[in-house]
């Protein structure tokens, strides 16, 4: 049990890193205004959570006029349940799978149960910060408006507690059966840029399936609306009670918490979590202990005749070219660089074809618009929607922090910054044109857009972002993220991203304004669009030469 | 070839001063030897001749370059091993090779001639395909030293050069860095292993808490201590200090 608990106590502090906390807020006593902008961050988000506090309200007034307010605790469990088992999936896959901690565990003595349930214990407490904001309000709303008894509170505590065990179990036995058979010859790459966009998808459906139900919700007569709902879909209603038995049966035990049924159902929640739990220790023994010590994961060796190493050996490219080589490379064989650069650039089309589709008037009012007086406005619109999604991509904002530790390779090379700053440029300008591309390609089932569009929108869209990617570059030197194992770290835990971002908007503003400007004077279109391009050349080169000094000091300086 | 003088360094806003005040000069044809325990500064100062920290006071010249004020011109002459080899796992090796050699600006002849000489040396011709990802620690390390080893430099920087390397690889590393200096360039390496120190090196510096406490050739260390007999005891009864 100590073993266990010492397990425990280590993974959770690794895994939200207090000891690293404490040491940089606490000793070094440097960053500690990141520390005050998280307090911040989480500040900001209070008006948005009220926000679904008050609807968790209506939909309980709404369903209790037909006397079916335990749907909330249902939806609630369900939804959370859900939720849970998404993430659940990709948090089993690097907690159990792509951490390497394991090969200074299991050399100890250490039985394989203890260390398999202190990395699942991790990830139940990595899914209450999930599923407790969204529970909560739900929990404590139907306590309080429904004024049950005692038995409600130690009931819901339990439950809340357990709440994750059974669709993480679920998950981590679906992980590793899976991992078990498709887990040949190092193809986990692939795998997880697969699974990492079915997660993307699979949240951007549900996203535009509740959009999609919502848009006929009457504002200020919500209760009405769902009151009407359920009264119509009771045959609904009865078939999605019985999806998931144990939500139901947390619903139920709360609902009934001062009668037998309560009890019952209570537990039956607690023993079929019990038993999910020791089912996936047997599966975490049998199948992930075993498969990792048995070596599963050999990578197939290829080895190179003397010919195609001949082939290999390139001819000298010049050292822009080669660095531009070197930073595609990276970021498509980096499963994370990969799903976080390369997947949006396909998804942001989908966004906007979604709605396109389920919605005629959308796509007419912009055919209407898009008429020979409007079509300066229109393009300038256009690009103002690239530069747009220039700032939204991190690409930029993390070139300097995705080198991670093996960024001294950068600064020791006798090659000039400039050219180490236009290779990274490179990738970041062919990137962008490939989104402009993808979504003019999309936009063009939908409306006939003229050549002279195309051609304005394609030039000063790419010249418009350039800028931006210079913020981006600025900012990443200025603070690069290098000290990271997993590349998770470098783009998606980047604040220099945020950073970026918020500059870009600022710049993205000036811009708006400018159009403004130049639509109202009414000038000639040929004459807007060269003082366009002329403003992106010459603010895009004066911050190139100050990048490139700030690099060449930055290069120094860093440690 | 490589002069340091009084060269400084300092962490934690010159709380701790890891490298002191240090000088030191190696000459043309030269295997330099830079000794001391865990801790002492022996990467530090590394660091500070390859550019990758600054000073804080004190010059460093390679071949009269100064390496703060013409850090490409003196990047060029040197090349350097860490004593952790972190490259890029995402390519494969020849991938690394050739980046390598474009950084360094190598013709097709040149680079073709030394990366089969060297993949041959290291016995790396079978894992060259691979991705660096799936090499193991000495692998990784014989990569880096290849990769290294293609401008050919005039000043040779190696951090712990030792460690990890099998016993041919590192016999074959030593054979390296002796032709290197018969050829009129130099080698400046850190090692814990005092017998290779003893047996490589022509001339030798100790460094103990960021100071250097003693110089020359191991006939000069061996005179100032009289009573000591091997580079261990000089060592040890040095940093016990």
């Amino acid at each position: 049990m100590r073993e266990l608990m010492s397990l425990i106590k280590v993974n959770l502090n690794i895994n939200f890193g207090i000891s690293s906390m404490k040491y940089t807020y606490l000793k070094q006593k440097k960053d500690i205004w990141k520390l005050v902008l998280f307090v911040v961050a989480i500040l900001s988000l209070i008006p948005v959570y009220l926000l679904y506090i008050g609807l968790i309200n209506g939909i309980y007034i709404g369903l209790k006029m037909v006397n079916q307010q335990s749907l909330l605790l249902l939806l609630g469990f369900l939804v959370s349940q859900i939720v849970i088992f998404l993430f659940g999936i990709v948090y089993v896959m690097s907690k159990f799978y792509f951490s390497d901690d394991l090969n200074i565990l299991i050399p100890l003595p250490i039985k394989p149960g203890n260390i398999i349930t202190a990395k699942f214990i991790t990830l139940v407490v990595n899914e209450y910060l999930i599923m407790l904001p969204i529970v909560l309000p739900i929990i404590i709303i139907f306590g309080i408006r429904s004024q049950t008894n005692l038995l409600y509170w130690i009931y819901s505590i339990g439950i809340l507690l357990l709440l994750p065990i059974i669709p993480l179990g679920l998950a981590s036995i679906i992980v590793m059966i899976f991992m078990k058979y498709t887990n040949i010859k190092g193809k986990r790459d692939l795998l997880r840029v697969i699974g990492m966009t079915l997660l993307i998808i699979v949240i951007l459906v549900i996203q535009l399936g509740v959009q999609f139900t919502m848009k006929d919700v009457p504002y200020g007569s919500e209760e009405q609306y769902i009151a009407e709902m359920v009264k119509e879909n009771n045959s609904f209603i009865k078939s999605f009670k019985n999806v998931f038995p144990p939500s139901r049966w947390a619903a139920i035990a709360l609902a009934n918490s001062q009668k037998l049924q309560g009890f019952t159902s209570f537990a039956l929640f607690v023993i079929s979590s019990i038993l999910v739990f020791y089912i996936m220790i047997i599966f975490g023994e049998n199948i992930f202990y075993k498969g990792v010590i048995g070596g599963d994961e050999v990578l197939a060796k290829r080895k190179l005749s003397k010919k195609e190493l001949k082939k290999d050996i390139f001819k000298s490219r010049h050292p822009v070219i080669a660095i531009f080589y070197r930073e595609i490379k990276i970021l498509l064989r980096t499963p994370v660089f990969f799903v976080n650069s390369i997947v949006p650039i396909f998804i942001i089309p989908v966004i906007i074809i979604f709605p396109a589709i389920v919605n005629d008037g959308f796509i007419n009012s912009i055919q209407e618009f898009y008429l020979e007086e409007n079509a300066l406005l229109f393009n300038l619109i256009l690009i103002g929607f690239f530069i747009f999604i220039a700032t939204t991509n991190s690409i930029a904002s993390t070139s300097f922090s995705r080198e991670g530790k093996q960024f001294w390779i950068s600064r020791i090379m006798p090659i000039k910054v400039e050219y180490q700053l236009i290779g990274k440029m490179l990738l970041s300008i062919l990137l962008q044109l490939l989104t402009i591309v993808v979504i003019l390609v999309a936009a063009l089932i939908f409306i006939r857009l003229k050549l002279s569009t195309i051609i304005i929108v394609l030039i000063l869209g790419l010249l418009g972002s350039i800028p931006v990617f210079e913020i981006g570059f600025f900012i990443d030197i200025t603070r690069p993220l290098l000290d990271w194992d997993n590349p998770q770290k470098a783009m998606k835990q980047n604040l220099n991203v945020v950073f970026s971002m918020l500059i870009g908007m600022v710049y993205l503003l000036l811009y708006a304004g400018l159009v403004f400007v130049f639509y109202r004077a009414s000038l000639n279109p040929l004459i807007v669009y060269f003082i366009f391009i002329a403003m992106f050349l010459v603010i895009s080169f004066f911050l190139f030469v100050s990048l490139i000094d700030i690099t060449f000091r930055r290069y120094r300086e860093i440690e | 070839m490589l002069k340091l003088e009084n060269v400084s360094k300092s962490y934690n806003k010159g709380k701790i001063k890891a490298v002191d005040n240090v000088n030191i000069h190696v000459k043309p044809g030269e295997i330099f030897g830079f000794l001391g325990p865990n801790g002492a500064g022996k990467t530090t100062t590394i660091k500070m001749i390859v550019g990758l920290l600054k000073p804080d006071e004190g010059k460093i010249y390679i071949k009269n370059v100064d390496n703060q004020k013409e850090p490409l011109k003196a990047k060029k002459l040197i090349s350097y091993v860490p004593d952790n080899p972190k490259v890029y796992e995402r390519l494969t090796g020849i991938e690394y090779l050739n980046f390598m050699a474009d950084m360094y600006g190598i013709s097709k002849e040149i680079r073709n001639k030394r990366i089969r000489e060297y993949l041959k040396v290291f016995e790396l011709e079978d894992a060259v395909g691979d991705l660096i990802k799936s090499y193991s620690h000495g692998m990784k390390q014989k990569i880096v030293l290849i990769g290294a080893l293609l401008n050919d430099p005039e000043l040779f920087i190696l951090d712990e050069p030792m460690v990890g390397l099998d016993p041919k690889s590192s016999f074959k590393l030593k054979e390296i860095m002796r032709k290197r200096c018969e050829k009129g360039k130099s080698v400046f390496f850190s090692t814990h292993v005092l017998e290779v120190a003893e047996k490589l090196c022509n001339r030798i510096a100790i460094i103990n808490k960021g100071k250097i406490i003693a110089q020359g050739t191991m006939e000069e260390l061996k005179g100032q201590f009289m009573n000591e007999e091997s580079l261990e005891n000089i060592f040890l009864e040095l940093t016990e200090q």
